[in-house]
């Protein structure tokens, strides 16, 4: 239990602090890894991360860890955690892809898993000229490229 | 704007410090060198503290937009690995780099692995 009260400073890249439990810390892989090789400073700086994306990556660990430390009806709280993975991941493009650099970087598996499973549904069912304009991708095909390519997968187009 | 100059200096003249210092060492005559090591030793305290708050707070306000293709091959991967075939022949027809990427299905593999381990493990864990 003493454990779980110690609290931990991260600092994001404006050098924002947030005070979360050593728990909260530990599910950043990075961080976890950090504590033990004996970094037992109290406050660990995430340089790459902006407190807007901190922010949301802290509540989502916190929200993960609230969860699996409740015991006994385990069953509502998957389905709790499902519904509130699927609330937190309904966010606009940029934010998403700031949240999967932010997961990776962390090394929070979950929510790397979640974002990329978010992004990989958003494309499914689109065809590839709304792929390009949902993800503000350019067209570097020419023509006759694109020609060739949409008949090399023109099975993919089939309903 | 007039601090981010006087930082710019400030970061040269620690660079001519720097390069000072390498100098004394190779010519070994201490007497004159010292005092001007000395003192980027106190410039490079000083701009060790302002800049990495200034250049940080830099960074946060470009507002760049990120688009699936900025994020790294590994990640990309990670999204493509997602999708089944058709999907993949979709996606692959949006632009030259998604097709090398969903072309090159087994390097994602070799990715995956590489990062997560086995595939093979999560989808025994599934089915138990």
């Amino acid at each position: 239990m003493s454990e779980s009260n110690k609290k931990i400073s991260l600092i994001s890249s404006e050098g924002e602090a947030f005070e979360v439990s050593e728990a909260v810390a530990r599910e950043f892989e990075i961080v976890a890894h950090m504590l033990e090789d004996g970094c037992s400073g109290s406050s660990i700086p995430i340089t790459t991360v902006d407190s807007n994306i901190l922010g949301k990556v802290i509540e989502y660990c916190t929200k993960h860890v609230e969860v699996g430390n409740v015991e006994g009806n385990s069953e509502k709280a998957e389905k709790d955690l499902e519904e509130f993975d699927k609330r937190f991941i309904a966010v606009e493009m940029n934010t998403l892809f700031s949240l999967i650099l932010a997961a990776n970087y962390l090394n929070v598996k979950g929510l790397l898993n979640i974002g990329c499973q978010k992004v990989a549904d958003t494309i499914k069912d689109m065809k590839p000229e709304e792929v390009r304009s949902i993800f503000n991708i350019e067209n570097d095909y020419t023509p006759a490229e694109e020609e060739v390519v949409r008949k090399e997968n023109e099975w993919a187009f089939q309903p | 704007m007039e601090f981010e100059c006087q930082e710019r200096a400030e970061v040269a003249i620690v660079g001519q410090g720097l390069s000072n210092q390498g100098a004394e060492l190779r010519i070994g005559d201490g007497s004159v060198e010292v005092p001007c090591v000395k003192l980027c030793y106190h410039q490079k305290k000083a701009t060790l503290v302002a800049p990495s708050d200034k250049d940080l707070s830099t960074t946060t306000t470009t507002t760049h937009r990120y688009t699936i293709i900025d994020l790294p091959q590994a990640l990309i991967s990670e999204i493509l690995n997602c999708l089944d075939p058709k999907e993949l022949g979709l996606v692959s027809c949006v632009s030259t780099c998604l097709h090398r990427l969903a072309s090159e299905h087994h390097a994602w593999k070799g990715f995956y692995c590489e990062r997560w381990g086995l595939p093979v493990e999560q989808y025994v864990f599934r089915t138990s």
